[in-house]
Formats: C-alpha cells, structure tokens, sequence
C-alpha cells in the first residue's frame, strides 16, 4: 500500500459533479473494502484527554477481524470509553492508554507485544497516528505463540534440571562405587602382604574374606539399582507375583535390619496383623528395605515404627520415624528419580531408593504417599490392592 | 619411632580395612567415625602424627573438621590427608594430600609415610 495516494474527497464543479461522485463512492468502497478484509484486526481510536494527559480513548472504528482476534462484538465496543470495555486496562502497569495516547499526541508510531488481562490474550501490534488526537492499532492474536514460546521456555528449564540431577546421580555413583571398591583393594592387598609374612591368623583371614564378601554385596546391591534404573526407563520392571503375607514379609524385613538398627541407635517395632495378597515378594522387600534404610539414615537414634494392616481391599504398609521431617519443597520431588536429600551429600545415597519404590507400588496398581511436618518425623504409606485379576 | 595416625571416616568397612592395612605397615592407628568425634578426641588430648580424613560424614563433614581444626592453634599443625572418592574436590579443602578411592597400599603407605 506504501506509495498509493487517496484521491480527492473536494467536491467537484457543475456537470462533472455525479462523475465525481462516483469515483468518490468507488475510492470509498475501495478502501473499506482494504479495512474490512484486512486479515488483522484493526481499530481507529480517538483520545480522550483531560488536562493535557491521556486519560482514556474510544473506538470509533474497527473492522471484521477485530472481532475474530479480541472475541469482542463491535456493537458492544464501538462508542465506549475503552476503560469499560476493559477495565483491566486502568491497572494494567505498562500504562497503555498513556502510552497510545502518545501516540496520537506525537505522531510517534511504536510497535509492541502486550497482554491485555481482561481478555487473557496476547497481542502483537503496531499502532501509528493517522490524524490528531487519533491513533490506529493494527493488531494479530499471538497468544498460541506466546504459550508455546512459554512452554517451550519451561521445558526447556526442565531439561537443564533434569541434565543436572543426572551429573549429581553420576557423581554420587561414582562415589558409592568407588567406597567399596576401596575396601576391595585394601582387603586383597592385605591379606597378599600376610601371606607373605608366613602363615597368617586364621581368624583374621576370615574376617577380611567377611568383609570382602560385604562389600560385593554392596556392589551388588548398587549395580542392581542401577539397572532397575534402565529396567524401569524401558518399562521392563516386572512383577513374579506369589500369595504371601505382607506381615511375614515385613517381619523378615526387620530381621536383616537388626544389625543396622542396632547401629544407628534406633528401635524398630513391628506391629502387624496377617494380610495376605497376590504381590512379587523380592520387590516388595525392596520397597520396605528402601523406606526403612531411609528412616535409619535421616533419623538416628530414634524409634521407627513399622505397621502392616488391611483395610477395605487395600494392604497398609506404614513406616514412621521421629526424625527431623521432610520439608514441603523436598516433599514434591521426593519420589523423582535422582532426587535426594541436601543431607546425601554427607550420608550417601543415589537419589534412587524412593522414585523405585514409587515404581514397584504402582506397578502393583497401588501408591505411595508421604506425611511429614518439620521436626515432627516423615510417615510412609504403602497401599497396595490386596486381589489383582 | 612409631608414626601415629587418626583415622576419620564413616564407612566402617573402609575404616578398619584402613587401619588393618597401616598397621601391619607398622603405624599406630587410632579411629573416629566422623569429624566431630576426632575433634571431641583430640581436643581431650589425642596427638596424631597424621590425620586421614574422608570429607562426606554425617555430623560433622571433613571440611567442617578441617576448618574447626585450623582456627584451634593447639591442633592446627597437625597434617591432613584426604581421602575422598569426590573427582574434583568442591569446595577445596587445605590437605597435605589428596588420595583418591580406589588407592593401592603402596600410594597409601607412600603418602603417610612421607606426610
């Protein structure tokens, strides 16, 4: 359009004057035709000035799209001061009506991207002043745009979390594997010198080849969580379901357990009543092993109370401690994969034992939920369906 | 004269195949199971030669003892030796040396001996 000149609207002289007037009629149709069919939306507003300032303004025109991009009728705007029509805009901070009174107070076009909070849309648009005290906005609904632009942003902020929680489990199974790796080399080591010393202590043989022993173990143990890692990613983690007891289960549970309970200072207690169901033994185990390891760690020298009861068609499976509480923050992670308490950094762990266990309750269609208040202790709930088909 | 050393780590299996393995190398081994307790030892007396110090221990981590350690002029002289199963130490930690997880005797034996 840049270039094209408006004719003259002067009325003509004399005999030429129905001539006129019909070219006055065609250019008139032709650039309502421009308006109307323009595919943005477009309004022609008149300021409304009150001591010099703009205070507000008026749509006196707009054209077909305007009603497809604001979802506004015409009828209903046309006429009316804009701060009804949108009375978000007299709070809105960025000051729009000073900002296009301006506009039509200086002639200074300016193009710009903004929300308007009563319609819940973003608008790219640009706005110039086509005569005094007036401005035009031409406009264009960006409001997908921006979301994707939005989501994409906060995928995007996903990622680089998850990128640096797998650097942290990275790290912390490097320094889980190397520990024991460590104790390996020393215990070999040793037990080669002593032998080279002449015949050595039976019993002190013996006890290195214990503790060599403890510490496959442990790379056993550490090894198979990383693999229920890849299992799990690759949806593989199957159940060998069996009739069992979760009392009995969680009774042999307990019974390895004395030994580190023993250590950290802490009582465990059992109380259960005998529910039976159709569950995979190994797992389950390793859920209860996972919750009770955590309650140890994180709450020493404090009691922990194990209970297990059935409850409308549901098995209940509850481990509480008396330890210092999970905080709401770390409560909504808390079963993400690689999370993991600020405390692992000094006690250990691969930010992996409670995103499994999530993993195996609801691969037995059942659920996991925590309660926890600051220094009042964190209470684990296992439920799980007591009959599968 | 027999060198003596403090042993600092939470992991009981590496703590003892720690002191096991030096002493047979002759030294004089005392243990503590976190930085807290070898500070409550040698503040009531305990005077290593050499203290080895793993730095992730619940109470008290290796650099808290370290620090504690440094601002205690009667304890301060002692020389470090971490052992860490860290790649890059963050924050670093003032050590005579740094042994990495999984280390042979013959490096252990090497840097106490000369420490």
């Amino acid at each position: 359009m840049a270039g094209e000149r408006v004719p003259s609207t002067a009325a003509p002289d004399g005999a030429d004057g129905s001539a006129a007037h019909a070219a006055l009629r065609e250019s008139e149709e032709k650039y309502r035709a421009l308006f109307d069919h323009l595919p943005m939306g477009f309004t022609l507003c008149r300021v409304i000035f009150e001591g010099g300032r703009p205070v507000d303004y008026v749509h006196e025109e707009a054209n077909e799209e305007f009603e497809a991009q604001t979802g506004l009728r015409r009828a209903d705007v046309l006429g009316r001061r804009i701060t009804e029509v949108l009375p978000g805009l007299r709070g809105d901070s960025a000051g729009w009506i000073e900002l296009l009174g301006n506009v039509a107070k200086t002639g200074k076009a300016i193009r710009y991207e903004h929300l308007v909070s009563d319609l819940g849309r973003w608008y790219e648009a640009t706005a110039y002043r086509p005569k005094p005290g007036y401005f035009a906005v031409l406009f264009l609904d960006v409001t997908e745009r921006r979301r994707a632009l939005e989501a994409a942003r906060e995928a995007n902020v996903r990622l680089e979390q998850a990128d640096r929680r797998k650097d942290e489990f990275l790290s912390a199974a490097s320094h889980e594997l190397r520990t024991p790796l460590a104790t390996l080399r020393l215990q070999t080591q040793t037990l080669a010198r002593l032998l080279t010393r002449g015949p050595p202590d039976e019993h002190r043989v013996q006890r290195k080849l214990r503790s060599i022993e403890i510490q496959l173990d442990r790379l056993d143990t550490l090894v198979n969580g990383l693999l229920d890692v890849s299992r799990v990613v690759a949806g593989r983690l199957e159940l060998e379901r069996e009739e069992l007891d979760l009392a009995e289960l969680a009774a042999d549970v307990l019974e390895r357990f004395e030994d580190a309970a023993e250590r950290s200072g802490s009582e465990v207690v059992l109380r259960a009543e005998p529910v039976m169901g159709r569950w995979d033994r190994v797992r389950l185990e390793q859920v209860l092993t996972n919750l009770l390891h955590n309650a140890l760690k994180f709450a020493p020298r404090r009691p922990v109370e194990v209970t297990v009861s059935g409850r409308d068609g549901q098995a209940l499976l509850v481990i509480r401690d008396h330890g210092p509480g999970i905080s709401p923050e770390l409560r909504a992670r808390l079963f993400g994969r690689f999370e993991r308490a600020a405390e692992s950094r000094t006690l250990g762990g691969l930010g992996l034992g409670l995103w499994i266990s999530r993993e195996i309750v609801a691969a037995h269609g059942g659920s996991i939920s925590v309660e926890s208040a600051a220094g009042a202790g964190s209470t684990f709930t296992v439920a799980l369906p007591r009959r599968t088909t | 004269v027999t060198k003596k050393l403090l042993i600092v780590d939470d992991d009981d299996a590496l703590r003892e195949a720690l002191a096991d393995a030096l002493a047979l190398e002759g030294f004089d081994v005392e243990c503590c199971v976190h930085g807290a307790d070898a500070l409550a030892r040698l503040r009531a007396g305990l005077r290593p030669d050499l203290i080895l110090l793993d730095l992730m221990m619940p109470v008290m981590d290796g650099w808290a003892f370290r620090a504690a350690q440094l601002t205690d002029p009667a304890l301060a002289a002692i020389p470090v030796v971490v052992i860490t199963a860290a790649g890059p130490l963050e924050p670093p930690i003032d050590a005579r040396h740094v042994l990495h997880k999984p280390f042979r005797i013959e490096e252990l034996v090497g840097v106490v001996g000369a420490a």
